[in-house]
């Protein structure tokens, strides 16, 4: 149930994390996303004006020509042609002298290409000030040149035109030129983006490497200012960036999201192998001291049928007896012990002298250190009485001494001492073994820890005495501690005098 | 730009007293005639006459022959995939070939932008040029044409020169499907390129190309134009043109013709001029030796009488020499007789001119034959290639002069084949034929 209780616990936290790097991986998604779109539109803004400039350049590249032309052009009839036949920027040309047309000479005979040329300007002849009617001006002063629009036959007419004293003088430009020049000098490597110029709709030039999708809108256009205001470049940024930043989180994201799930997996199984471990640990030391209480209760039983037979004899023997009864009661007692391992123990207060508690116990031990070869020292300073659980300072003495018996036999050499100050009293048991390590140190009070070296092997063991004895220790107020002397472990249980 | 007149007025000035040495010369390089078609005409008659002038380039020394500034713009669309692309990079690589190390050639390709594959540079490393066109040569996207041609104009005004044939050839099997694409937009680019003195040849491969579109690049720019049905035929292409290209003997041409009062300046059949009052201008491209390009005007003389000898017109003759790296200009003038006699009028007639102006009329009928086909009047069309096969037929058995002789039945073969063509032929592809005999003959082009 409560393993359950757990399991629900972890999915929700896993469930937390996964939700807070995705929510996470979205904003920043997101986030990118915005950057990246503003980031597209901040470079097609730039590259469509970078192009605009290149064109209208061309455009004022014209416009000096003309102007230079006109520095230098005489306005007689054949000078004026000979300049129409071998200029490629002009297409045509009239001089209006006090708002009447002069060149072409309309009294003369003409030929069909200026017979139409006339025709397309008479607005023009009708009303010169037309021509500065559609020119950006200033307020105050009127300008000296500029640019006309017109249209014939669905194409654009650019006319120059420049005002001399009381003449004025219009080239039309070669609009194919004009397209001839950008189409052949344009030269902007966008890709994988690509770029339209058109006029009116009708392409004029792309940089592209696929098919002019007209349906698709385009990152960013702008029209050209006048006159070239019928043109328009389209830009279209290439998704690929976008999709690829997608792509990328999307894929960080699931390889976080992953490793969290494979974290917490692998955290979950650890900790419920850890679990299952130590509840089958529990279970067996319960079991075991469960199938210990029977004999145990008849070896109790027997041996005290036994000092009643004894006891009429008075003999020598009943003071064995009385030792294994007594002994026979208190393994009882830590069988018990053993079986409310994980309940609250009952705590049974008394008054104790610790002076002959420890003589007694030194008795008990004595014979089992002896028959390893090891010396059991016993030295009490004054004497010694608290009010506490007897059989739980006999266990936590007991626990340490038989612990020195099992790891430290090779120091040939056990200290059993007590001393007290004011408040506490000190009960220390020290040997002579290898001692541990620091960091073994602070692990031995941690159930079911064994250290693992060649001190535990073949010495059997469940690895919760040491923690059974803090338990104890602490539910008597007291405090168990271990330390490291120069040569081997000292452990000293302090509890309070009263 | 008066400086420029300044030269040309003084060329003009002493043009009439280099007309006359030239005469003298043993070798003259360009061969000119004017003559009417009848010099002698009935007393009191205004039948229309035949003015023509011809140029004729003479043969050269291949050794010295006049520069080539080339740029070949090449289609390398989808549709040119497999053996068109294959037999174009042929006709690149024969091309290279056939250039000197001083010549400058450029290469363009087109798909859906231009691209200068070779920028304009000396013909000198020919290893390199064809490994470049081999690599990059290679067909995808769609057919800008527009941008290919401007190039290609960008890349000759590099290198630039009056004294050199300054020229694009352009080859493409599809319709301009980027860019500018309208026949006036491409004609208007011709006429940008005439301005620069280059000359644009276009190469149609195919039947899918629009041929409206390539004659009009061509014409203005007085480029020839050439239709070639079958990829395996594009060397032979690329050959003739290169055997024009390498004769150019002069550029600029321009004959100007000033009619006496009295005159009437009916039309000009073939080439496009400009008639303005009693002058008549047509400009020419380009002259080639051997090859005899003309101006035909037709005119309404005045009325005169018996043993009346009247001027007629002054033909002004100007073209850049291309071995002397100087302007020519020859001056000639036509006078018209006048004769009661029949028999002198008949025998002083001018066969062969003659048979040109009929053949240009025929070209002008096979024009509005080629409207009918479009309009679906395939009969009608046919008839008048029929009508125009037979009238040249009979003006070859009626005329004497075998040189007359042989022009006219060699029109009536020509005009017999295209009706042929028209019978057993795709109507795309017989429309293609009809377009480049009606150009070539418009323009004279060679047709061998």
């Amino acid at each position: 149930m409560k393993s359950k209780k757990f399991l629900y616990l972890f999915m929700v936290v896993t469930v937390l994390i996964i939700g807070l790097i995705g929510y996470f991986g979205y904003r920043t998604l997101s986030q990118e996303s915005t950057l990246n779109e503003y980031q597209t539109q901040q470079l097609a803004k730039t590259r469509v004006a970078q192009t605009q400039d290149f064109i209208l350049q061309q455009l004022g590249q014209k416009q000096i020509r003309f102007s230079a032309i006109l520095a230098y052009l005489k306005l007689d009839p054949l000078s004026l042609n000979t300049l129409i036949a071998q200029d490629s920027d002009i297409e045509a040309l009239f001089v209006l002298e006090q708002n009447k047309l002069v060149f072409p000479d309309a009294y003369n005979p003409l030929n069909q290409k200026e017979s139409r040329f006339i025709e397309l300007i008479t607005p023009i002849i009708q009303d010169p000030a037309i021509l500065i009617a559609k020119q950006h001006q200033s307020d105050d002063k009127q300008p000296d040149f500029g640019w006309y629009v017109m249209q014939e036959q669905q194409q654009l007419v650019l006319i120059y035109w420049h005002k001399l004293n009381n003449q004025i003088i219009g080239f039309k430009l070669s609009y194919v030129k004009l397209l001839s020049d950008i189409i052949s000098s344009i030269d902007f490597n966008y890709e994988p983006d690509s770029l339209v110029i058109s006029d009116n709709g009708q392409v004029l030039y792309q940089s592209l490497t696929r098919a002019y999708d007209k349906t698709k809108q385009p990152t960013y256009n702008q029209a050209l200012p006048f006159p070239l205001h019928a043109w328009k470049i389209d830009y279209y940024a290439s998704n690929n960036s976008n999709y690829s930043l997608y792509y990328f989180t999307l894929g960080l994201l699931a390889i976080a999201i992953l490793a969290v799930g494979i974290i917490a997996l692998s955290l979950y199984r650890e900790f419920n192998r850890a679990t299952r471990l130590a509840s089958q640990q529990v279970s067996f030391v319960s079991q075991v001291s469960h199938e210990l209480k029977t004999p145990l209760t008849n070896i109790t039983l027997y041996a005290e049928m036994l000092k009643e037979m004894e006891q009429e004899e008075d003999s020598q023997n009943t003071h064995y007896l009385e030792v294994i009864i007594s002994e026979s009661r208190r393994l009882s007692r830590l069988i018990q012990n053993v079986l409310t391992f994980t309940k609250s123990p009952k705590i049974n207060l008394q008054p104790v002298d610790i002076n002959q508690l420890l003589v007694q116990i030194h008795t008990i031990f004595t014979p089992v250190f002896e028959a390893k070869g090891i010396h059991l020292a016993l030295t009490v300073e004054g004497h010694l009485n608290t009010h506490s659980d007897i059989d739980r300072i006999t266990q936590i003495i007991s626990n340490l001494l038989s612990n020195a018996e099992k790891y430290a036999a090779e120091g040939k050499k056990v200290q059993l001492s007590a001393c007290q100050d004011d408040k506490n009293i000190y009960i220390r048991v020290r040997d002579y073994g290898k001692g541990l390590s620091d960091k073994e140190l602070k692990h031995i009070f941690q159930p079911f820890y064994r250290v693992k070296s060649e001190i535990t092997e073949g010495v059997t063991g469940t690895g919760i005495g040491l923690t059974i004895a803090l338990q104890l220790a602490q539910s008597l107020s007291g405090t168990l501690m271990a330390e490291n002397c120069d040569s081997g472990l000292e452990f000293t249980l302090c509890i309070p005098r009263s | 730009m008066n400086i420029k007149y300044l030269f040309s007025a003084l060329a003009l000035l002493s043009g009439s007293t280099f007309a006359t040495s030239i005469a003298v010369t043993p070798a003259p390089y360009v061969i000119t005639k004017s003559e009417l078609s009848s010099p002698i005409i009935l007393e009191g008659s205004q039948e229309h006459n035949y003015l023509k002038v011809s140029l004729t380039g003479t043969k050269q020394d291949t050794d010295k022959r006049t520069p080539i500034n080339l740029a070949l713009v090449i289609d390398r669309s989808t549709s040119m995939s497999g053996d068109r692309i294959e037999k174009a990079r042929e006709a690149a690589i024969l091309a290279i070939n056939m250039l000197k190390d001083d010549d400058i050639i450029s290469i363009i390709a087109y798909d859906n932008d231009a691209h200068v594959v070779i920028p304009a540079t000396k013909a000198n490393n020919k290893q390199k040029l064809i490994k470049t066109i081999n690599d990059k040569i290679t067909p995808q996207g769609w057919t800008a044409l527009f941008a290919g041609v401007s190039k290609g104009i960008k890349e000759v005004n590099k290198f630039h020169k009056k004294d050199q044939v300054n020229r694009i050839i352009l080859l493409s099997d599809g319709q301009a499907n980027v860019g500018p694409s309208s026949t006036k937009e491409l004609a208007d680019l011709g006429i940008v390129a005439a301005k620069q003195s280059i000359a644009v040849t276009t190469i149609g491969l195919g039947a899918s190309y629009n041929e409206d579109l390539m004659t009009a690049l061509a014409s203005y720019s007085d480029g020839n134009h050439a239709f070639v049905e079958k990829s395996a035929d594009l060397e032979a292409a690329f050959v003739r043109e290169f055997k024009d290209v390498m004769s150019v003997v002069a550029q600029e041409v321009t004959v100007t013709i000033r009619l006496q009062d009295g005159v009437k300046p009916v039309r000009l059949l073939g080439r496009e001029g400009d008639i303005k009052g009693n002058n008549v201008t047509v400009k020419m491209n380009q002259l080639y030796s051997n090859q005899e390009k003309y101006v035909l005007l037709e005119v309404i003389p005045p009325k005169g009488k018996e043993n009346e000898k009247k001027p007629l017109a002054d033909v002004v003759i100007s073209y850049d020499n291309l071995q002397t790296s100087k302007k020519d200009n020859l001056e000639n003038r036509i006078d018209i007789a006048y004769s009661k006699s029949e028999q002198a009028v008949k025998q002083a007639v001018q066969e062969e001119i003659v048979v040109d102006s009929a053949i240009q009329k025929a070209n002008l009928e096979n024009e509005k034959a080629i409207k009918l086909l479009d309009e679906g009047k395939k009969d009608e069309a046919n008839r008048i290639i029929q009508q125009n096969a037979s009238t040249l037929n009979a003006l070859s058995d009626s005329v004497s002069s075998p040189s007359a002789k042989a022009k006219a039945s060699g029109g009536a073969v020509e005009n017999k084949k295209l009706y042929e063509d028209l019978d057993s032929k795709s109507e795309a592809v017989s429309r293609k034929s009809m377009k480049e005999s009606t150009y070539k003959t418009q323009k004279q082009q060679s047709k061998n």
